[in-house]
């Protein structure tokens, strides 16, 4: 009669191995998987930093009236960020990692209560304009919505 | 003339000879086994962790301090590069009665074209030697054993510090 179950010895000994090797491996699994979204954090930043200067980049070099619109991601993989740009280039912070890209040298207007270097804050849209004032360019940077 | 019954199962002598050999053999390799194991399970780690640094390297995205020392001093690190972590090295020095553990010293091997001043080769290096520490230390869960900076890392058996990277 077969009507009560029954476990093999071979089926424990199998499941025993099994649980010996997950709790082996589970540390080195969840460093792992820390390690892929630390990595995609760092590439989103470096992404957008080099996306914000190409635009600026672009715009400077398109001449007077020339201007691109941006729009800014709400965060950076599941963190927040920050990001502001002076003459000479575009910086980002993540997760209190810190990254710059570099522009070609341009003055570059912006409101002067926010601070040393122009902040673009996430979610938002912004136009970046070169105008041409007393034969200097400058990129004006202004906040659509 | 007596017939025997082969109702109640039986085992010969032969087979009990082999299954207590086999847990002799088993019981004596278990150790070695596990040594294996943990020492493959800390590679593993380091690996992760030397991928890791590289990473934050080749994407030249730091920490707020080292981003502002970079800045300063050593402004070419704050471009992006190209860092390929070749392999990783172990050297047994065997056991430390110090630690009471056996002592690794990891050495990893590293190309990157780009970076060719020592200074710079340094800080980078310094980098991947950190996050490989750490990884070793987190998988391991020994953080109570170590120091801010994951020196030397620590695992239930063995005691890991990191060598000067090798930049080829």
């Amino acid at each position: 009669m077969d009507q009560q179950g029954y476990l093999t010895v071979e089926f424990m000994f199998t499941l025993l191995v099994i649980i010996f090797m997950m709790t082996s491996t589970i540390n080195i699994i969840s460093e792992r998987m820390q390690m892929v979204s630390e990595t995609e954090n760092l590439s989103e930043a470096r992404h957008l930093a080099e996306n914000v200067a190409s635009a600026i980049n672009k715009v400077n070099s398109g001449g007077n009236g020339h201007e691109i619109t941006l729009k800014m991601p709400p965060n950076i993989g599941d963190s927040n960020y920050q990001l502001w740009l002076n003459s000479s280039g575009v910086y980002i912070e993540s997760g209190g990692r810190r990254g710059k890209a570099t522009i070609y040298p341009v003055r570059i207007w912006f409101n002067p209560s926010f601070g040393p270097g122009y902040r673009l804050l996430p979610n938002r849209t912004y136009r970046l304009l070169n105008r041409k004032v007393q034969g200097n360019t400058i990129i004006y940077v202004i906040n659509v919505r | 003339m007596k017939s025997f019954r082969d109702s109640k199962g039986q085992i010969t002598i032969e087979f009990i000879l082999w299954v207590g050999m086999i847990l002799v053999i088993i019981v004596y390799s278990s150790s070695m086994v596990d040594d294996a194991h943990e020492l493959n399970i800390a590679m593993a780690a380091a690996r992760s962790g030397a991928v890791q640094g590289s990473n934050m390297n080749s994407f030249a995205i730091y920490p707020e301090r080292a981003f502002l020392e970079y800045e300063s001093s050593k402004e070419r690190l704050n471009f992006p590069s190209s860092i390929k972590i070749l392999r990783i090295e172990t050297i047994n020095y065997g056991f430390n009665s110090t630690y009471n553990r056996t002592r690794i010293q990891l050495r990893t091997h590293v190309y990157a074209p780009g970076i060719t001043q020592k200074t710079y080769r340094d800080s980078l290096g310094s980098r991947i030697n950190y996050y490989i520490r750490r990884s070793i230390t987190h998988t391991f869960q020994t953080q109570n054993l170590t120091n801010n900076l994951y020196n030397p890392a620590f695992s239930s058996k063995y005691v890991f510090t990191t060598a000067n990277v090798i930049w080829i």
